[in-house]
């Protein structure tokens, strides 16, 4: 097990907590991180600064409507960034030239652009920087040591199901044709109750652009090559949001890595009804002398009782610190000058598949993955 | 009561003697093998009259049977078909029919025009999961299927198929799920998967957005257990059958292993009650030589999309690169 030293806690300043809080819930989860400020661009919308100063004061630290006021004022070593998804880079980029080094939320952005002013901007303040992910799910370790200890030979393919089982508002065929579609921030501030607010922003995401780093990260995480070329299909199969907003709710990516690993990926969001728990996650790795057949979720313990809801999950995650051993593992990053689990390139690179995926969806053509050369 | 001739069953002895007690209406008359001796004793362990050496002699000899189940290579599939049929015998033949769509088309319309039924089995769509799907899909209780995605892996054994013919069963499973055919092909894998063991992933796009992918691999070690999924996700619900949720725990020192339920026997008894069914209320099989020329367009598309490292897209009724 890797634990960092007990060294000196990183002082945190939270920039935006505008979604359900699970980034800087989990890097404070770790006795190595300390929350020193929420803080938050002046000229946001007034539910913005409300779900900031809320978390503040859960927290009891001051709410601070300046970024860079805040980071002067109180000194602190990292960034977090929850914000409103277009934000994220800009945010991020603005904490790296402050000299923080930076977590950050998924996804890294939908713009590749705004990916390499992060890569650029940590580069030059020689920070660091975490992408949040699921790597450390006790059961995407174990997939990676069976790899490790050489259990299926040599890699030949990955197969990923990441289906989360959430709505994401009325179903499709349900808005009556005189009536305008639903404004996408309105809808997704509203979601912010169920925790289903990952694409929250101005700018319509689909479930690829939202959750796709979550699966991308696994895939990069066994085979450790990037993406060559991707053939997609996306589709809005499930709701009418996502359908009027012109995003996917549901897709599948065929995917060749610069190894020559084979992989592929099915993702959606796929409505609460279709599974019991959060959703169906699975990983399939096919070996040159074996393979694995690995459901995401466990270790997991079965529960049922009278008047469980649609949205109380049936079977619970056991073991799971997979928040804590990434806030563990950016804080040795810190400690030994070493690199993340996760980083900005590695993040971009994943940002670049899901574009080129889009691509495809739309065109039917198999798409080249546009790769940073440095 | 049908009255079945079975022709080089082999190893299959064993499954249609754990079948055929659940299957009304059907008993078997009839074994064809390459031998006497193996004709004879397949015969005497199903309670069968006769027992022959070949399809020709079981023709001559006017034995009172009604259907001939072809268990033989593909290469001997279609003059096999023209025997029975010109003979006024109903067949039951694994997939593929043929080994080309045209050639399936043919001899389909040969069965049709002799007034004979012709069923073409396939594995996946007898599983009994995959009848519960369809059936829950029927009821309209999963919606319209967005997406289904199967897997299929084997032990890796030395191939003289085609690569068409491995893979038309998964196809044919999807196709009858679906209830339409693929609009776009990709096809990735290993380009020499006709005589070689390899793993291919076949990407299917819909005319109305809905989606697969069927990674077929024969790659595992030998002697390993097969394993089959199937997920369909649709648009109100969603069904997942796993082999993963099939096995139980076996625990014999060191790490504990995972034996399996084998389906084999089920499939078959749903396969003869389907043939059973379709010759006594004289209708179609529900997997039959239209079926099955369908899965196998959409195969040489998928063959082409692999060989090519392009995607195809259907214009009228082949598959052409785009």
């Amino acid at each position: 097990m890797n634990l960092s030293d007990k060294k000196k806690p990183f002082r945190v300043g939270a920039l935006s907590v505008v979604k359900h809080a699970y980034v800087p819930l989990g890097m404070l989860s770790h006795p190595r991180f300390e929350l020193a400020f929420v803080a938050d661009d002046e000229d946001q919308p007034d539910w913005v600064h409300e779900r900031n100063a809320n978390f503040a004061a859960k927290w009891n630290v001051p709410y601070v409507r300046n970024v860079e006021l805040a980071i002067q004022k109180h000194v602190v070593d990292v960034a977090v960034v929850s914000s409103a998804a277009e934000r994220h880079c800009d945010l991020s980029v603005r904490a790296a030239h402050a000299g923080l080094h930076v977590v950050q939320d998924k996804p890294m952005s939908t713009t590749l652009s705004e990916c390499d002013r992060v890569i650029d901007a940590v580069d030059k303040n020689g920070v660091k920087f975490l992408m949040w992910n699921r790597n450390l799910l006790p059961s995407v370790q174990q997939t990676r040591e069976l790899i490790h200890q050489g259990k299926i030979g040599d890699l030949r393919a990955i197969h990923v199901d990441f289906y989360f089982a959430k709505d994401a508002g009325p179903p499709l065929g349900s808005r009556p044709s005189h009536e305008p579609p639903q404004n996408w921030l309105e809808a997704l501030i509203a979601a912010g109750k169920t925790g289903a607010d990952g694409g929250i922003g101005h700018e319509p995401m689909g479930e690829l652009e939202v959750e796709g780093i979550y699966p991308l990260g696994y895939i990069s995480r066994l085979d450790h090559s990037r993406v060559r070329r991707v053939f997609a299909r996306t589709t809005a199969r499930f709701h009418q949001l996502q359908a009027d907003h012109g995003v996917d709710d549901l897709a599948s990516v065929s995917l060749e890595m610069e190894s020559g690993v084979r992989a592929t990926l099915c993702i959606g969001r796929i409505g609460n009804a279709s599974h019991p728990d959060i959703g169906e996650i699975k990983i399939r790795v096919m070996g040159s002398d074996g393979a694995l057949v690995v459901h995401e979720g466990r270790p997991e313990i079965g529960l049922y009782y009278r008047g469980q809801t649609e949205t109380d999950f049936p079977n619970i995650r056991l073991a799971n610190d997979n928040d804590w051993l990434l806030a563990d593992n950016f804080a040795r990053a810190l400690d030994e000058d070493g690199d993340t689990i996760l980083n900005a390139r590695t993040s971009r690179a994943i940002c670049a598949t899901i574009q080129a995926a889009i691509e495809s969806g739309k065109t039917g053509q198999v798409v080249e993955v546009k790769h940073r050369n440095d | 009561m049908i009255r079945l001739a079975l022709v080089q069953p082999g190893k299959l002895i064993d499954t249609y003697l754990a079948s055929l007690p659940y299957v009304d209406n059907l008993n078997v008359t009839a074994v064809v093998e390459d031998n006497t001796e193996r004709a004879g004793i397949a015969a005497n362990r199903l309670g069968a009259s006769l027992a022959t050496t070949s399809l020709e002699d079981l023709l001559q000899q006017q034995q009172d049977f009604d259907a001939i189940a072809l268990h033989v290579p593909l290469e001997k599939r279609l003059t096999a078909i023209h025997l029975a049929s010109a003979a006024g015998k109903h067949v039951f033949v694994t997939t593929p029919l043929a080994p080309t769509a045209e050639e399936a088309r043919a001899i389909y319309t040969t069965c049709t025009k002799a007034a004979v039924r012709l069923m073409v089995t396939s594995y996946f769509r007898y599983l009994p999961s995959s009848l519960i799907l369809q059936e829950q899909l029927v009821s309209g209780k999963l919606g319209k299927p967005g997406l289904i995605r199967l897997h299929h892996w084997t032990p890796c054994s030395q191939h003289t198929v085609s690569l068409i013919s491995q893979i038309t069963a998964e196809i044919d499973v999807i196709n009858w799920l679906m209830d339409m055919m693929p609009e776009i092909i990709f096809t990735l894998g290993q380009k020499n998967a006709d005589t070689q063991p390899g793993d291919i992933q076949i990407h299917l796009g819909y005319p109305t957005g809905a989606m697969a992918v069927i990674d077929i691999a024969n790659t595992l070690p030998a002697n390993s257990d097969p394993y089959y999924s199937l997920t369909l996700i649709g648009s109100t619900g969603a069904a997942y059958a796993d082999d993963h949720r099939n096995v139980q725990l076996l625990f014999q020192g060191k790490t504990a292993t995972a034996p399996k339920l084998e389906f084999t026997p089920q499939v078959l008894r749903q396969q003869l009650r389907e043939f059973s069914g379709s010759i006594l209320n004289n209708r179609q099989p529900n997997s039959n030589g239209h079926t099955d020329e369908q899965a196998l367009l959409v195969a040489r598309g998928a063959a082409d999309s692999l060989q090519a490292g392009r995607p195809v897209r259907i214009v009228g009724e082949q598959y052409e690169l785009i």
